[in-house]
């Protein structure tokens, strides 16, 4: 991807952000008869610095119209990345921190292109155990 | 003072603090050697486990953490040339070619023993100028702190190398972000979407998200690169009289990172550069410098370990971060209750004071811990990048459980991973939106404070000395280095007119 797709894109986004901002902090309600400036004024001023500043953003990268490239080495195993960390979240709470682990360690480790399978097994084995100890023994905190 | 600084050095002789002492400087060296985990990273990452310590124990390791990983940073660089630390990449302009030319071991050795009178020289700073700067800071008053926050987020343009817009949009994000919670003032709800928002957004995960997290994608990049070379080197070691020579850089260093560490924004990174730079400058044998010359080492080794004192002392005296890893350490007190600023010298004097007997006691142990095991934390870049990438990625996320103890700010970071990951692929740097985390929510408090003694008269910004003076810095500051991006790009583009 050119970097200025991605420029153009984060502005856009922020630009949809602060726009959901703005409209949320006109719902706020107001002081009469007060000398502070209420709720909404700092929400507001700030969505709208947002939106000026997306705006330069994508105007001075259609000017640049520069040529490079984005440079996301392993980008699919990235995104694969992302992915499993939001199903191990949202799996930890269902299945327990400990079993999710077990399941979710080494296949981080697969996609970090680890292949064997004496570390995959020793890595989990010492995390689990990192993670019991500190949590259960020294910090008196239970996993979930 | 003197009372209090025994009381400081009492704590950290108990055995438990001290034994967190040495937790803390072995994490630090690990840290501070590896590259790609910045200091900054290892605190936001050790932080989420101390929240069960008392304060004290909590600020020993965070502190010996953060100090051990400054001199850690010349090690890899040295040996390796790739520092660990982005303020130790001054130090491989020459630790690398001396190491090249088989004088590994002195560079060691002048790196570990310029980093200790940097930490030395700047912890005696910090001790007898916090206190005068935390009295004068007692006489601020809700506009004066409007204007400190503002002047912390000036130097959104010192942190945006070049860029104004990507830092200015990163740092007004992060400013509205703060915003999500209730309203400091007057309790209204404020964009709480889902109920966790009352609470508004926690920093810690946040941070470990933006910092962390985004660097163990980058690190998913990079995995399959082949690890270093280790070359052998022969002992530890170097003559006195090559110190003695170079006696006034192992001074102008430390004094030089001390005071660049205290601006806020200026942290140990810039600290180092310009100390090496000054160092280089007034030299007789400038030629030297980049190809060997030990002075080099001692110039950006004493001045990034004096930063790391120098960051403490607007974090201490004023509740301002004086670099990245300052705010972060910010953070960190205020989760435990403890609101850094001048109130904590009367408050409570043992967390200042066990800081400073933290850096103190630190020095000798961090000199042979350094000069002993140089060999093992050069060893660590060894450790084959797959296993340490998941491994990091799982203390991000027990780190952002044990923040509250549920999913929501494990979500939180990885939401603020993405946003970091994304954005650093798209250069627009991430440190501004830090900046606006930690010093968005005492902006518009003391604004709306001053604002409501004023009955809503915005004159105090002009009439108060201290805030005018303020404010008046906070300019210079945001506009200096826009000036000088724009005159070295003119300069460059005159040098490759004339070639």
């Amino acid at each position: 991807m050119k970097m200025i797709k991605g420029e153009i894109a984060t502005g856009v986004f922020f630009i949809l952000v602060a726009v959901w901002f703005l409209y949320e902090a006109s719902k706020f309600p107001t002081n009469e008869n007060s000398v502070d400036m209420g709720p909404a004024a700092f929400p507001q001023v700030l969505a709208g610095l947002v939106i000026l500043f997306s705006v330069l953003l994508i105007i001075t990268s259609l000017i640049k119209r520069s040529n490079v490239r984005i440079n996301a080495k392993r980008f699919k195993n990235i995104l694969y990345s992302i992915a499993f960390l939001i199903i191990y979240g949202i799996a930890v709470p269902y299945i327990g921190f400990y079993i999710a682990t077990i399941l979710f360690i080494p296949i981080m480790l697969i996609l970090a292109g680890e292949r064997s399978w004496k570390s995959i097994v020793s890595v989990t084995i010492v995390f689990e155990l990192f993670a019991f100890t500190v949590f259960e023994t020294i910090l008196n905190v239970p996993l979930p | 003072m003197v009372e209090n600084l025994l009381l400081g050095l009492g704590e950290v002789f108990t055995l438990i603090n001290f034994l967190g002492l040495l937790a803390g400087i072995t994490i630090g060296y690990f840290i501070g050697s590896m590259p790609g985990l910045t200091p900054s990273i290892g605190i936001a990452l050790l932080i989420p486990f101390t929240f069960t310590m008392e304060p004290v124990l909590a600020m020993i390791m965070i502190v010996s953490l953060y100090m051990a990983a400054e001199y850690g940073g010349g090690i890899t660089a040295i040996l390796l040339n790739a520092p660990g630390t982005p303020a130790a990449a001054a130090t491989a302009f020459d630790g690398y070619p001396m190491t090249q030319n088989g004088q590994a071991g002195k560079a060691l050795t002048v790196s570990i023993i310029a980093s200790a009178i940097g930490a030395f020289l700047s912890t005696i700073l910090l001790i007898f100028t916090a206190v005068p700067m935390a009295s004068f800071a007692l006489e601020f008053g809700p506009t004066e702190y409007f204007a400190l926050a503002i002047f912390g987020l000036s130097l959104v343009s010192s942190l945006s190398q070049g860029s104004l817009i990507k830092g200015m949009l990163s740092m007004v994000f992060g400013l509205l972000v703060v915003t999500i919670g209730l309203d400091p003032v007057n309790g209204t709800p404020r964009f709480t979407v889902i109920n966790e928002f009352f609470e508004g957004i926690p920093f810690l995960p946040a941070l470990i998200g933006l910092f962390a997290l985004s660097e163990v994608f980058y690190m998913l990049e990079n995995v399959n690169e082949k690890p270093i070379k280790l070359e052998k080197f022969k002992g530890i070691g170097a003559p006195i009289s090559l110190f003695k020579k170079m006696w006034l850089t192992l001074l102008r260093a430390p004094i030089l990172g001390y005071f660049i560490g205290v601006v806020p924004g200026a942290g140990t990174t810039i600290a180092s550069l310009v100390s090496y730079n000054e160092a280089k400058r007034v030299s007789k044998d400038k030629g030297s410098f980049g190809k060997g010359n030990p002075e080099g080492i001692a110039a950006s080794e004493g001045a990034n370990n004096a930063a790391v004192s120098g960051a403490f002392a607007p974090l201490l005296a004023l509740g301002i971060p004086g670099s990245a890893s300052a705010a972060i350490i910010i953070g960190a007190l205020t989760i435990q209750g403890i609101e850094p600023g001048p109130l904590l010298f009367t408050k409570n004097p043992e967390i200042p004071y066990s800081i400073f007997a933290t850096l103190l006691v630190s020095i000798p142990i961090m000199l042979v811990v350094g000069l002993g095991g140089a060999r093992l934390w050069a060893k660590v870049v060894l450790i084959p990048k797959k296993i340490l990438v998941v491994f990091v990625l799982g203390i991000c996320i027990l780190g952002a459980y044990a923040h509250s103890n549920s999913m929501y700010p494990v979500w939180i970071m990885i939401a603020f991973g993405i946003l970091g990951y994304v954005l650093r692929k798209v250069n627009i740097p991430t440190t501004p939106m830090v900046l606006a985390l930690v010093l968005g929510y005492m902006m518009e408090t003391n604004l709306r404070r001053a604002l409501t003694v004023s009955g809503g008269d915005f004159g105090f910004l002009f009439t108060r000395p201290i805030t005018v003076i303020l404010l008046v810095l906070s300019l210079i500051t945001l506009i200096v280095p826009i000036y000088q991006s724009i005159k070295s790009k003119s300069k460059n583009d005159g040098i490759e007119n004339t070639l």
